[in-house]
């Protein structure tokens, strides 16, 4: 047994010395950003800052639009998971409990817009978008995002289990149609609904190529693509960039450790199909 | 009919309404539209001129950067997907079983999937650096990462894996924990070495899950362009374009529609060929 110990001790030793070197380029990330700019561009490499300085994170939060870039992202990736729980439900609901002509077929359809890549549509959306007028707006860059076939079917999986007699039985108490989805489906299927919003919502916040093609006013800009802007006031001003690339990095990570069981979860019954 | 059977056949519809009609819209509409113009000359605002039939396609084959682009696509598919598997592979074995830092280095093998592209495009901008960046003088070389176009795409493909790594992890992490402990303990009695039970039990029971994540990345990995555009704009001398990057350089860079067309329906094609060579390869290598 003592051997099997040490075997344990072993194998989480390379565990944690792996998993930091994976995250190496964020640690170091974390550590220039702190770093004043004589520390970046010193011959010597440095892996620590010599003095740690906030001046990087000032720079970045009241010299540049990152404050800005950042409210966006947050109104654009708050505003797509919300409307993913919306009508991914509204539309599981109708797979789900009823029957009526064309359900197979628009079932079909919905599957089939998993099988479309989006970089395949941008040069027709962004057709539809200019000719809309809808440029450099919140609604242009969310559009697209705004409903997801793979919610649709994630959440219909769930509401199968949920048995049609139960609706029934709410009819028969008064419930109608829509205060039963409300009242009684939407609050039981809370965990998943939970699920959707954070996946959606780290999905959009991380998104580049399409809030990119609709936006070209910087005040318009999600935070992803601002901070790939921030390098070209002075290419070799790395310290404000770095700290734009922690300031971005927090909601997610946070998300992610917080929620990893629930986001794990959605991810694998939506993707391994029985 | 009553009114009130009327609402009762209409409400399913009146559900699916939203969703359908963004579907129908921004999904459906645009890929017809793709396809359609992609037969079509078409001015610099996207407005059809005039039918021209495969003549598109027969220009596009002729174009240079076009073929490059598909090139580099396929190379850098074969450059991301393998590896970033296998190391997911790899690290859901080491973090098999359960222990006390289990939670610690799970999560930190994983994080990479919550990062954008953006980001990290932007951390190993600095890292690859030749003059002054960590890579360079704490190895003593002097490459030139991003400026060389022998090795600019094999730096993207670099950070791409690291990128995909943490998504494979999660998946193989949990197809490696169903493999029932049974099959492992009998196969333990019989002496069976480490190397043998991954051959002949994680390998195949786990083959499924490896399935899926290697189709989705396949296709994934078809349409990128988010670190190119980043980090390189297709250059140096094209050695980075990908077909995405293509498409998207034609139409916002040029104003050429013309051609944007039929590269986006190609690399669908494309994209959508190698899916189903895999799910063919599937029936026959997958155990289930």
């Amino acid at each position: 047994m003592k051997r099997r110990a040490r075997k344990d001790a072993l194998v989480q030793a390379v565990c944690i010395v792996i998993a930091i070197g994976l995250l190496f380029p964020i640690l170091y990330a974390l550590s220039v950003s702190f770093m004043e700019n004589r520390d970046i561009l010193s011959r010597t490499p440095r892996i620590l800052p010599s003095k740690i300085t906030w001046e990087n994170y000032r720079t970045a939060l009241f010299s540049t639009m990152l404050p800005r870039y950042i409210v966006n992202s947050f109104v654009i990736a708050t505003a797509c998971g919300v409307s993913r729980i919306m009508m991914g439900a509204m539309a599981a609901y109708a797979f789900a409990f009823f029957d009526f002509k064309g359900k197979a077929f628009l079932f079909s359809l919905t599957l089939a817009t998993m099988m479309i890549p989006v970089d395949v549509l941008m040069i027709s959306n962004y057709t539809t978008i200019s000719k809309l007028g809808w440029m450099n707006t919140y609604l242009a860059v969310c559009v697209v995002f705004l409903v997801n076939g793979n919610n649709i079917f994630l959440m219909r999986q769930q509401f199968l289990s949920f048995t049609k007699s139960l609706r029934e039985a709410a009819y028969v108490d008064g419930c109608g149609s829509v205060l039963f989805f409300i009242k009684i489906l939407m609050p039981v299927n809370k965990p998943i609904m939970t699920t959707v919003f954070i996946s959606s919502f780290v999905g959009v916040w991380n998104q580049y190529v399409w809030p990119m093609i609709v936006t070209n006013k910087d005040e318009m800009r999600t935070v992803q693509v601002g901070i790939t802007m921030l390098k070209n006031w002075d290419s070799m001003v790395f310290g404000p960039v770095m700290a734009g690339v922690i300031v971005a990095l927090i909601p997610t990570i946070f998300v992610i450790v917080v929620f990893q069981k629930k986001i794990v979860a959605g991810m694998m019954n939506g993707a391994v199909k029985e | 009919m009553s009114q009130k059977t009327l609402i009762k056949k209409a409400e399913p519809y009146l559900w699916l309404l939203p969703g359908m009609l963004l579907f129908g819209l921004f999904t459906f509409y645009p890929f017809l539209a793709t396809i359609i113009k992609s037969f079509f000359i078409l001015d610099s605002a996207g407005k059809i001129v005039r039918f021209v039939g495969v003549e598109n396609y027969q220009r596009i084959f002729t174009d240079k950067s076009f073929l490059k682009a598909v090139r580099n696509t396929l190379l850098y598919v074969l450059m991301t997907v393998p590896v970033s598997k296998i190391l997911g592979f790899l690290l859901a074995m080491l973090a098999n079983k359960r222990r006390r830092f289990s939670p610690f280095y799970e999560t930190a093998f994983s994080l990479p999937m919550a990062i954008a592209s953006s980001v990290i495009a932007m951390i190993f901008q600095l890292l690859y650096v030749p003059s002054l960046g960590l890579i360079n003088t704490a190895l003593h070389l002097n490459v030139q990462w991003l400026n060389d176009p022998k090795i600019a795409l094999f730096s993207i493909a670099v950070i791409q894996v690291w990128l995909s790594t943490g998504y494979a992890f999660l998946f193989m992490l949990s197809a490696v924990r169903s493999v029932s402990s049974d099959i492992v303990e009998s196969a333990d009695l019989e002496g069976a070495s480490v190397l043998q039970k991954i051959l002949h039990i994680y390998i195949p029971l786990t083959s499924p899950t490896m399935f899926y994540l290697i189709c989705s990345d396949i296709a994934f990995m078809m349409m990128s362009m988010s670190l190119i555009n980043i980090l390189t704009q297709g250059g140096p001398q094209n050695a980075t374009i990908t077909m995405i990057y293509y498409v998207f350089r034609q139409f916002s860079g040029s104003g050429n529609y013309t051609m944007a067309n039929p590269a986006a329906v190609i690399a669908f094609c494309m994209t959508f060929v190698v899916t189903m060579i895999s799910f063919i390869w599937e029936k026959k290598g997958v155990h289930y």
